[in-house]
């Protein structure tokens, strides 16, 4: 083959023009899992799928112990629910609200009820509300997280609703998606301005406020 | 004229004409690859962009792993876009899973060189073949296992070791 620049190629197109190709490759430091840097670890770990998996291959070596906690998205598979709070406080940055509300909807519960005060590290970032598809009464006291409506999915079996002091709760996002909600709590909201509630399945509507925090409209 | 020794051509057996660039691995091997492939590495593709005289230099990564990568890349955009769902889309794609696959046999060395190699070059669907390979092989294994695999000294204190494992049986059991 002759290239236009007046070079010879010998096919296949990637073989080298000279330089040192070594068949056996001398075994240095760079050449070792152990030595790749930590984000390059972490792109391994990641792909272990489960926590789990990568907080056991913490035992292997100092370099590696407590590396899952930096991974970029937790994912439990297997983990014992009673235990959850040990991981959980692990885990340095402040997702560990999330966290613990995604692992829930992993045990399909019937009912939940979920408070959260500050004892958890308090988190700036709002919180998605997980869909809990086959709950039928769900309790969220959330003490000043801000919690958002689920992107996809409908909580198509809740018919009972409790929010107490969550900030800026969307109830008109909200709503749509619960379509067989029957009873609405909502007590102590913060944030969240003029509220518009429209539910053709609704049958209870309570509503406690605090004074200068919500204005019923 | 910029970078007119970085870019050359070939002619394929179209007829046609195909760009081509000049890499230069770390230890000077040249290799001339179709611009088409070499530009899967988002690294090489800003340094085209960029020109320049005598090649693209690839200081981090050495003639062996390079021609891996390489061969990659020139597998992975000789890739036709087929119409989704048809069946060659599918042999297709059985093609380079095999492909895929076959390049993964290579000796743990190599694997943590083309690691590093698709990450300085950024070639996406490398890094995650060969961090997947690795995750494959670590997935099911004790941390003994691990690290005699791997050759990986246990530089844990036998306290540390014996806390260790009483925190992992107690949460994951």
């Amino acid at each position: 083959m002759r290239l236009r620049s007046g070079r010879h190629l010998v096919s296949p197109l990637t073989v080298p023009q000279g330089g040192h190709h070594h068949r056996q490759r001398l075994r240095g430091s760079d050449d070792r899992i152990d030595s790749l840097p930590k984000d390059l670890l972490l792109q391994v770990l990641v792909r272990l799928k489960h926590a789990e998996r990568a907080a056991c291959v913490g035992a292997v070596c100092r370099s590696w112990h407590g590396l899952w906690i930096e991974l970029p998205e937790l994912t439990f598979g297997f983990v014992k629910p009673r235990m959850l709070e040990a991981v959980l406080a692990k885990v340095k940055r402040g997702a560990q609200v999330s966290l613990l509300l995604r692992a829930a909807t992993r045990l399909v519960p019937e009912k939940l009820m979920f408070h959260v005060w500050n004892h958890l590290t308090l988190e700036d970032d709002p919180i998605e509300l997980p869909c809990f598809d086959r709950t039928s009464s769900l309790a969220l006291e959330v003490m000043g997280f801000h919690l958002l409506p689920p992107l996809s999915g409908e909580f198509t079996a809740l018919k009972s609703l409790s929010l107490s002091d969550c900030r800026g709760i969307d109830i008109g996002a909200l709503l749509p998606l619960c379509p067989s909600l029957r009873v609405l709590n909502m007590y102590h909201l913060v944030e969240v301005g003029t509220m518009m509630v429209h539910s053709a399945s609704l049958e209870e509507l309570n509503l406690e406020t605090k004074k200068y925090w919500l204005h019923p409209n | 004229m910029a970078a007119a020794d970085s870019c050359d051509g070939i002619s394929t057996s179209g007829g046609g004409w195909e760009k081509t660039v000049t890499l230069v691995s770390s230890d000077d091997a040249r290799f001339e690859v179709r611009e088409a492939a070499a530009s899967l590495s988002q690294t090489v593709r800003r340094m085209i962009r960029a020109g320049g005289d005598g090649g693209i230099p690839l200081p981090k990564v050495d003639a062996r792993t390079l021609s891996t990568v390489l061969e990659y890349c020139n597998k992975h955009a000789a890739v036709p876009a087929p119409a989704p769902e048809s069946s060659s889309a599918e042999a297709a794609a059985v093609d380079l899973e095999w492909f895929d696959k076959e390049l993964m046999h290579v000796d743990l060395a190599t694997l943590c060189s083309l690691i590093r190699a698709a990450d300085y070059l950024e070639v996406a669907g490398l890094l995650d073949l060969t961090c997947k390979t690795v995750a494959d092989m670590i997935k099911s294994k004790t941390a003994e296992e691990i690290r005699q695999m791997f050759g990986i000294q246990n530089d844990f204190t036998p306290e540390e070791e014996e806390q260790l494992s009483r925190e992992n049986a107690g949460v994951f059991e």
